[in-house]
């Protein structure tokens, strides 16, 4: 399982650059097209979430990607202080998203990362 | 990718064909500038969504706020040409059932 971890800063100008990477190493693992846009999206939620709930952004992004042959997982960390409250997974359209795309995911609130996992399709 | 906004303005319609990605940079962009048209034309609107290559949950969001203010002024929004991958996004929000979307 091959290890990639991107750190970047917590600003919304940098949402694009973000998705282009998730994209580009869920190619190179060859899941097909609606996987790659599906894993883009939910990545790209995910920090849309932390910008949106925990307004600090003093500190960067940490994204991990762990990519194996059938699958990848993916774990997003805000690495700012302050809080996350559960009641942020309420009545949110990012947090829709990410549970209907995704094959797997965890919250842990007090770490502040959302893990996620996304498997190809016709692979056991 | 960044966020072109094209705008062709009718008798009574506009047409707003954004080019590129609606996300959490750029729909602060989007909004403003329809709600403007709206202030300025009181006119029906279409987005053309034929180059709209990604929407996040604050760009729905942006078009939820634009279809509030429309209502409130007795206008009609449509949302025409639609990518799949973005139709997606209505249909997991279940968005696809406010917005009048057509192919």
């Amino acid at each position: 399982m091959d290890k990639i971890l991107l750190k970047i800063p917590k600003k919304s100008e940098y949402m694009s650059t973000i998705r282009l990477t998730s994209s580009a190493l869920s190619n190179i693992n060859r899941f097909n097209i609606d996987e790659i846009e599906d894993i883009k999206v939910i990545v790209s939620e995910i920090c849309t979430f932390f910008i949106k709930n925990l307004n600090r952004n003093t500190e960067d992004f940490e994204i991990s990607y762990q990519v194996s042959q059938n699958k990848i997982i993916v774990t997003v960390a805000d690495l700012n202080d302050g809080e996350l409250s559960v009641e942020s997974l309420n009545d949110d359209m990012s947090i829709m998203i990410i549970e209907s795309l995704s094959d797997n995911f965890n919250y842990d609130f007090n770490n502040k990362t959302i893990t996620f996992e996304k498997t190809k399709i016709g692979v056991d | 990718m960044s966020l072109e906004i094209e705008k062709r303005i009718q008798d009574t319609i506009i047409e707003i064909k954004p080019i590129g990605e609606v996300d959490i940079y750029t729909s602060p962009e989007l909004k403003n500038q329809i709600f403007a048209l709206i202030e300025e034309r009181s006119a029906d609107i279409i987005i053309d969504g034929e180059s709209l290559e990604y929407i996040d949950s604050t760009g729905l969001g942006a078009l939820m706020s634009i279809y509030k203010k429309m209502q409130e002024n007795s206008l009609n929004l449509k949302i025409i040409n639609l990518k799949p991958n973005i139709y997606k996004l209505f249909d997991i929000t279940g968005l696809n059932k406010v917005f009048n979307i057509r192919e």
